[in-house]
């Protein structure tokens, strides 16, 4: 081709060189798209054209650029240093917000779908500003942290289902195997005779309920990983078809007796029944190896533990440590009161402590007090108890060691209580003043401890005097309408009378009242 | 104008309430639900002091304020409030309940110990004779069969058992019938004497303390219509 004589195959405009061709369609026929550049509109026409052979061909999707800043000449500048962009050539604008830079300072690439937003999956790579390189999510977010929750649930439930899937299937197996062995039992009971033909018919039926792994190709147990050899025999569990050993300290496989297993797991549909069957004497036992073992009775063990109530000391003492989590809940309720109330008196020593703060330091310390005794007499009672063996002895003598350490450890706060109230006592005397009846009462309040009987009698008064009251107040209504005036007078005094007991009785219960 | 305050007090399903509401309202009620707390009533009576040549011939008026409690050993907590500062205690039994004589003396220790003031007037009842009167007369006819079931018809109590214990006591005395209304009349009259006889000297020199306030400086309040002839009021 002569070089000197090329032309657009367009436009047909003719061009000195290649290169000034491929500029020329680039720019003005727009055919490149990493090289876009701005558009100029002069040569409508021939993008109409283009358009045309371009919809008669396949079709180009384009990316978005109506939000591009136009190239005005000598009037654009570039956005990051600022320098007039004088020509069109150097002058581009970001592919992403549009605005015009210089080519030099358009250096990144970022992945943007056909409407100009970032789309790190599907997009193409297209020149873009610093700014919107810098933007862009994931760039710079360091600390930021992603909820992967979810697709740990995802892959947990996924598990768990596995996990199912496997106990159903062994379960299965366990029941076809019990059942066919019992009715092999039962086809050849009682006659010597059969008693080979029995035991092969069965070592059949076990092959056929699972696959048994060759022999040949294991060379160490499935469970404890040990090389079998001339001691350490090698056995198949009759559920999995796995080889494993019969060490008697690890434990990795056992011969269980069918009727224990059939009552271990009475919920499973067994063909016979364990009880009415009296299978329980059938000499026919079956080896599984404690990877099943654990996964079908493990969870039925652990349900039917849960279901039984504890007996003896254990029972007392999951009421002590039910006791000991109310304390250890209140006790730093109660120290902060007790500092509260320490500051305060420290402040000003004259100033008797606010009664208020004093009586809800008061209620908590009872209440802590109590606990205390509970958790002593339950102590108390559970060494008392005669143990059954001599674990029970050990665990009494640790459990009576532990409690009493906890019981010292916890209740110094509590000794501080009357330390603070006594100088104050002792300060009012010197002062002879009006402080010393309320020291007085307050350390009334102090020792004053209700019962769960007085408790429950103050609960019913004041239920009986709300009633009462709500009573007279629906009466003076009533009277209000026949304008029995002098009547009303002394059903208000009576409703004042009541309303003052039942707050003598609310603040008599305190916090024991309805909530 | 004397004004009372009185309580009734006794076990559950005596009939303190139909006592009061035949005084009160002159009505009985078969199916009487039981008292919640503790119910107000008021009534107002007239007796005739006659305590021969003082110098009081006219009536008074004797308004009582009732307060009806209930029985039940739940609302015990509310009976002192009633109680205190009461006028007059009516201690109301059942006599055909043999316990509802030992509630009732229960209730009469109580008022001893805890009012403790010789001005109490307290009122010993026993109720329902009526059930008594028919009882060895006639067969039972079902409409008074109120009880429900014939045990309970038989008198417990004798009258000279209560009696004895009244006088011991020094408490006023008497049966009566709410049902039939008979003795309820009288009851209220022997207190409002009682009372009158007890409060008489601050009764009239209160009185006196009136008659004496009005000479002083009584105002006179002329309440009147407004004048029809006025075009700008309302009133025509």
């Amino acid at each position: 081709m002569d070089p000197v004589n090329v032309s657009c195959p367009i436009c047909l405009r003719k061009f000195d060189n290649l290169q000034a061709l491929n500029t020329h369609l680039d720019v003005e026929h727009r055919l490149n798209d990493n090289e876009d550049s701005c558009g100029s509109n002069d040569s409508k026409l021939v993008n109409d054209n283009l358009k045309k052979t371009n919809s008669s061909g396949k079709k180009v999707q384009k990316l978005k650029r109506s939000h591009w800043e136009k190239f005005q000449k000598g009037r654009s500048r570039c956005h990051a240093c600022g320098r007039a962009l004088d020509n069109e050539v150097s002058a581009a604008n970001c592919r992403k917000c549009g605005k015009l830079h210089c080519r030099r300072h358009l250096p990144n690439m970022i992945k943007l779908n056909l409407f100009a937003q970032y789309d790190p999956k599907h997009g193409k790579w297209y020149n873009c500003c610093h700014d919107c390189f810098s933007k862009k999510p994931g760039y710079n977010d360091y600390g930021g942290a992603v909820d992967l929750t979810h697709e740990y649930f995802k892959i947990r439930d996924m598990k768990k289902e596995d996990k199912n899937l496997r106990i159903l299937q062994l379960e299965n197996r366990f029941v076809r195997l019990v059942d066919g062995l019992i009715t092999i039992y039962k086809k050849y009971n009682g006659s010597i005779i059969y008693n080979l033909k029995m035991n092969n018919e069965m070592s059949k039926l076990e092959r056929t309920v699972t696959p048994w792994r060759d022999d040949r190709s294991v060379i160490f147990c499935n469970v404890c990983s040990e090389p079998f050899g001339v001691l350490l025999r090698k056995h198949h569990c009759r559920l999995c078809g796995m080889i494993v050993c019969d060490d008697a300290i690890r434990n990795c496989s056992n011969q269980i007796s069918i009727g224990y297993l059939m009552s271990a797991a009475s919920d499973l549909p067994f063909q016979y029944d364990a009880q009415k069957d009296s299978l329980f004497d059938v000499p026919v036992s079956i080896r599984l190896c404690s990877h099943c073992v654990s996964m079908i009775f493990l969870g039925r063990k652990f349900s039917k533990d849960v279901g039984t109530p504890l007996s003896g000391i254990f029972a007392k003492y999951e009421s002590m440590q039910n006791i000991s989590k109310v304390i250890d809940s209140l006790l730093p309720i109660f120290e902060d009161s007790l500092n509260n109330l320490k500051s305060e008196t420290a402040n000003d020593a004259k100033k008797a402590p606010d009664p208020k703060n004093l009586n809800e330091l008061t209620r908590v310390r009872h209440k802590l007090l109590r606990s205390f005794n509970l958790y002593n007499t339950l102590t108390r009672q559970l060494v008392s108890t005669e143990p059954r063996n001599h674990t029970e002895t050990q665990l009494q003598n640790s459990i009576k060691t532990a409690s009493a350490a906890y019981i010292n450890e916890k209740i110094l706060p509590l000794k501080s209580l009357p330390a603070i109230l006594s100088p104050e006592g002792q300060k009012t005397n010197h002062d002879e003043q009006n402080g010393e009846p309320e020291v007085k009462k307050l350390s009334q309040l102090m020792f004053e401890n209700l019962t769960i009987k007085e408790v429950k009698e103050l609960r019913q008064e004041l239920m009986v005097l709300k009633e009462q009251c709500y009573l007279i107040e629906s009466t003076i209504q009533g009277y209000k309408k026949q304008r029995r005036l002098e009547e009303i007078v002394t059903l208000n005094k009576n409703l004042d009378e009541l309303r003052s007991r039942i707050h003598t009785v609310q603040s008599k219960l305190g916090d024991n009242g309805f909530s | 104008m004397l004004q009372f305050k009185l309580v009734l007090l006794g076990d559950s399903s005596v009939g303190k309430s139909s006592i009061v509401h035949r005084f009160v309202k002159d009505t009985f009620d078969e199916l009487r639900e039981s008292t919640i707390g503790a119910a107000f009533l008021s009534q107002s009576i007239t007796i005739h002091p006659n305590d021969g040549n003082e110098a009081n011939p006219k009536d008074v008026v004797i308004k009582f304020e009732i307060w009806d409690t209930a029985g039940q050993e739940r609302y015990k907590s509310l009976a002192p409030m009633y109680y205190r500062n009461a006028n007059a205690a009516l201690v109301v039994y059942d006599i055909t309940q043999e316990d509802s004589l030992q509630k009732a003396r229960n209730w009469v220790d109580e008022l001893k110990n805890k009012v403790g003031d010789d001005d109490l007037v307290i009122y010993l009842l026993g109720n329902k004779v009526d059930i008594c009167q028919e009882t060895p007369v006639v067969e039972t006819s079902p409409e008074s069969n109120e009880a429900g079931n014939d045990e309970q018809k038989v008198r417990a109590i004798s009258t000279e058992e209560a009696g004895q214990y009244a006088q011991d006591q020094g408490l006023l005395f008497r049966e009566v019938s709410a049902k039939t209304g008979e003795g309820i009349k009288e009851i209220f009259q022997d207190i409002g004497e009682k009372l009158y006889d007890l409060k008489k000297d601050e009764f009239l020199s209160k009185q006196n303390r009136q008659i004496n306030g009005a000479n002083n400086g009584q105002v006179d309040i002329h309440l009147q219509r407004p004048s029809t002839n006025d075009p700008t009021s309302c009133c025509s």
